[in-house]
């Protein structure tokens, strides 16, 4: 099937400063493709181009096979999107900007229709207020049924979690996941937190400096033979001598007298531990990351290019 | 599209500070009339001080003189400088307003075209100009009738005073007011263009008053530079063409002509120029706007 | 009144005249006299270079020994200052008296040309002209110089009420001052023909034209009508 996003070649500059330089990315239909990167990656500077709020200074996007140039109304009818934190009218209440929202795409629900969708995010009971008094979660949500109003196939959502309490992130994952998996669309979320990015992403994109610095399936980088594990213990003849003859640990760095990280298989922590013991050797602390958000940190932190560029 | 400019008009008349506006022009036609119904011979005494040498004026010629029809027209002159001030804190709004906001974004992620975005947030500004000038009607020339009665009309201009019999009057006004549309909607033309340029309102407000100002002086200064190359072509110099609706034509005897108007060709000249300002407002709008990157 | 007269030398145009000057002024007065008060409506006119004005259905109300009032009760007039005179009696009002000197017959018209001199020095007229219609024993033209006022001009033509010398049109022509109003006041529309007012901003001569019809003579006019 042909992918439901092709971007291809994307560069954006303002002035002398680079903000994106040529991205490329395919999003498959059906997908929730994670856009993860520090703040100023370039993450919400994409989302605009796919939106076209920005206009690129060079590259190509396809959405539904179709050219996003020539064909924006037509691709806009089917895309929902919150760009960054969801502004709204806030003199007007939750139905009204949702009912402008409707009206704006070209469709016109009836009233229940409209209660249906605010019930869907939790704001039925909100929904005559006035959206001035909403709190940032709840214009969250709000700016979550404004982007479904027209029942989209491809939802962007820029740093959906921003701002919200833990309750608040969780119910925006949930939703996501529904919206995934019960009513089949494609996703785009982008969000500088790993944590978030690996509960709901099926695939992922790096972005740092404005380029890509990886992509590749979830699954495929969740690996759990995979897992750092950072260890504070004394170094010392029998901690080296344990650490090199453990045939299951891949690499080993030391990160000063006390620190240091291994990668190996999750499984094995506890026969690590207790050669370690055995061995005499003192471990204050044991922490196991996965191999994604190590992996995430050295890129940002490195000018390393990993995997092939997708075209 | 009527869907559209709907919700731009909802925007537009939900919101309070719209109607500082309409209350500030209220306040305004107010004052006038209070300070006329009260002092207004004085007022009357002041405009016939250049005529007292050549004429008599008894207390009924004064009382007659300053009637309804004489203070709509003062009424009109007056507001001449606040009117675009008004028209532009709404135009001015349209895109800036929405940039600051951040509901700029919510529209331009929606199926519908820039261009379609500036005519929509366009046309719901020219109702706007219509709505306060319907308002301004209201209050200066129905308000100013019942308080002050009708009468001939009297316009005094630098060099000639024109008369018009009462019954020869309510048209011109109604036509003044229609010209009166359209050279306030160049205002907003003007406006809309500046706030495609900002991303926050208060700019192409000021903006928009400070070249309507300059422009005015630049219109009413008698420089002779400025009178054949800059003055013809200032849009503020069409502005006042509401005003040759009260400027009548007269016989060899100097009787005024029933239904005449001195130079309807260049109040219609005035007409073409202030709506070639729209369309240029507009085009160079929608062209900047198709072009704009929404970082707001 | 008593008129003193005192006959000056005439010149040899005057010969052939049946009345003399005395006669004729007398004549006139005497129509003129037998008017106490009068209400006319008009049709009036008001021709200055500076204004344009419509056509204005006026009354017009006059009373010895001398206020006349022209009002518009439905519309705007602009009176000229000096009005009064329009009513020729005014020519004989003064007390003191005015010496004649005749000038015999104008040429064209051959009306006879009468000149009253005032005999009060500080009389605010100084100089009056008559141009009477001896046939008629009516004053078709006269020209009055003020001290303060300068000089205006009367034309009467008669028809109905001609034996009460009354006119059924009158042209009064008086000097109107300049106007100029600053365009910093009147934010006047340019509309760009370059055409100049025919206003020049200097002093002018106007002239208001009355189409009298419908006098109601000596049936009262009550004072109020002049306050």
């Amino acid at each position: 099937m042909d992918p439901l996003v092709r971007v291809s070649h994307l560069s954006k500059h303002f002035g002398s400063f680079e903000a994106v330089r040529d991205l490329s990315f395919v999003v498959e239909r059906g997908q929730v493709y994670g856009f993860l990167g520090q703040n100023g990656a370039g993450k919400s500077t994409t989302l605009r181009m796919l939106m076209t709020l920005i206009r690129p200074s060079s590259g190509h996007i396809e959405v539904f096979g179709l050219d996003l140039n020539r064909h924006r109304t037509e691709i806009l009818r089917q895309v929902g999107a919150v760009i960054e934190k969801p502004d709204h009218y806030g003199y007007l209440s939750a139905l009204e900007n949702l009912r402008m929202a409707a009206v704006l795409c070209g469709i016109h629900p009836t009233r229940d229709k409209l209660m249906q969708q605010l019930e869907f995010v939790g704001l039925a009971d909100r929904a005559k207020s006035p959206v001035r008094t909403f709190s940032q979660g709840m214009k969250q949500r709000l700016g979550i049924a404004t982007a479904l109003v027209h029942d989209p196939s491809l939802i962007i959502l820029d740093e959906p979690t921003n701002g919200l309490d833990p309750q608040g992130i969780a119910d925006i994952r949930e939703l996501i996941r529904q919206l995934s998996r019960e009513q089949g669309k494609t996703l785009i979320v982008s969000s500088h937190l790993l944590s978030e990015i690996e509960l709901i992403a099926d695939s992922l994109l790096i972005l740092h400096r404005g380029e890509k610095r990886m992509e590749g399936k979830m699954s495929d980088l969740l690996n759990p033979a995979e897992t750092v594990v950072e260890l504070e213990l004394e170094h010392s003849s029998p901690t080296d001598a344990v650490l090199n003859a453990s045939d299951f640990i891949q690499s080993i760095d030391w990160r000063g007298d006390q620190q240091c990280c291994v990668r190996m298989a999750k499984n094995r922590i506890p026969d690590l531990i207790r050669s370690l013991a055995d061995a005499g050797v003192s471990v204050y602390s044991v922490r196991a990351r996965h191999s994604l958000e190590y992996y995430f940190l050295q890129l940002t932190q490195t000018e390393t290019h990993v995997g092939p560029a997708v075209d | 599209m009527l869907a559209l400019l709907w919700i731009e008009l909802n925007k537009i008349f939900r919101r309070p500070r719209t109607y500082i506006a309409f209350g500030a022009m209220a306040a305004i036609v107010w004052l006038i009339q209070l300070a006329l119904y009260f002092d207004g011979q004085a007022y009357v005494d002041l405009l016939l001080s250049n005529l007292s040498g050549s004429f008599e004026f008894s207390d009924l010629f004064k009382t007659q003189l300053l009637n309804g029809y004489l203070i709509c027209f003062v009424i009109l002159n007056t507001l001449l400088i606040q009117m675009p001030l008004l028209v532009a804190l709404v135009a001015g709004d349209a895109i800036a307003g929405e940039a600051s906001q951040g509901t700029l974004r919510f529209q331009l992620t929606r199926p519908i075209s820039r261009t379609q975005l500036i005519l929509v947030k366009f046309l719901a500004s020219s109702v706007y100009v219509i709505a306060l000038l319907l308002w301004l009607a209201l209050l200066a020339l129905l308000g100013s009738v019942l308080l002050f009665g009708t009468n001939d009309l009297v316009v005094l201009r630098s060099t000639g005073i024109e008369q018009m019999q009462m019954d020869d009057v309510f048209w011109r006004y109604l036509a003044a007011f229609g010209f009166a549309a359209v050279a306030l909607t160049t205002v907003a033309a003007l406006s809309l263009l500046l706030s495609v340029l900002a991303d926050n309102p208060i700019g192409p407000i000021i903006a928009t008053m400070s070249v309507v100002i300059v422009f005015t002086i630049l219109s009413e200064m008698n420089i002779p530079i400025y009178d054949t190359t800059v003055k013809p072509w200032l849009f503020t110099t069409h502005m006042v063409a509401w005003k040759g609706f009260f400027y009548v034509q007269a016989d060899a005897e100097g009787t005024t002509i029933r239904g005449s108007i001195e130079n309807l060709p260049a109040v219609f000249r005035s007409l073409v120029i202030l709506l070639g300002y729209i369309a240029f407002f507009l085009g160079i709008s929608i062209y900047l706007f198709k072009r704009k990157d929404i970082l707001t | 009144m008593r008129i003193h007269l005192f006959v000056l030398l005439c010149l040899i145009g005057l010969a052939g005249n049946a009345q003399t000057a005395e006669e004729l002024v007398k004549s006139v007065k005497s129509k003129l006299d037998r008017v106490t008060n009068y209400s006319a409506t008009g049709k009036m006119k008001t021709n200055v270079i500076f204004l344009k004005a419509p056509i204005a259905k006026v009354q017009v109300y006059f009373k010895k020994p001398n206020q006349l009032r022209i009002l518009n009760e439905k519309g705007i007039s602009f009176i000229p200052k000096g009005s009064m005179n329009m009513d020729l009696s005014q020519l004989f009002i003064d007390p003191a008296g005015f010496d004649l000197l005749d000038l015999g017959a104008d040429k064209k018209t051959g009306w006879r040309i009468i000149k009253l001199l005032p005999r009060d020095p500080v009389s605010e007229v100084v100089l009056s002209t008559i141009y009477v219609d001896a046939a008629a024993g009516l004053i078709r033209r006269s020209s009055t110089t003020t001290r303060e006022n300068g000089t205006f001009e009367l034309e009467m033509s008669y028809g109905t009420f001609a034996e009460y010398g009354l006119a059924d049109k009158v042209i009064f022509s008086f000097n109107s001052q300049e106007y100029k109003l600053p365009k910093g006041i009147t934010f006047d529309y340019d509309d760009g023909s370059g055409k100049k007012s025919a206003a020049t901003g200097k002093p002018t001569k106007g002239r208001v034209e009355i189409q009298y019809t419908n006098y109601q003579i000596n049936r009262g006019v009550p004072d109020s009508v002049f306050r």
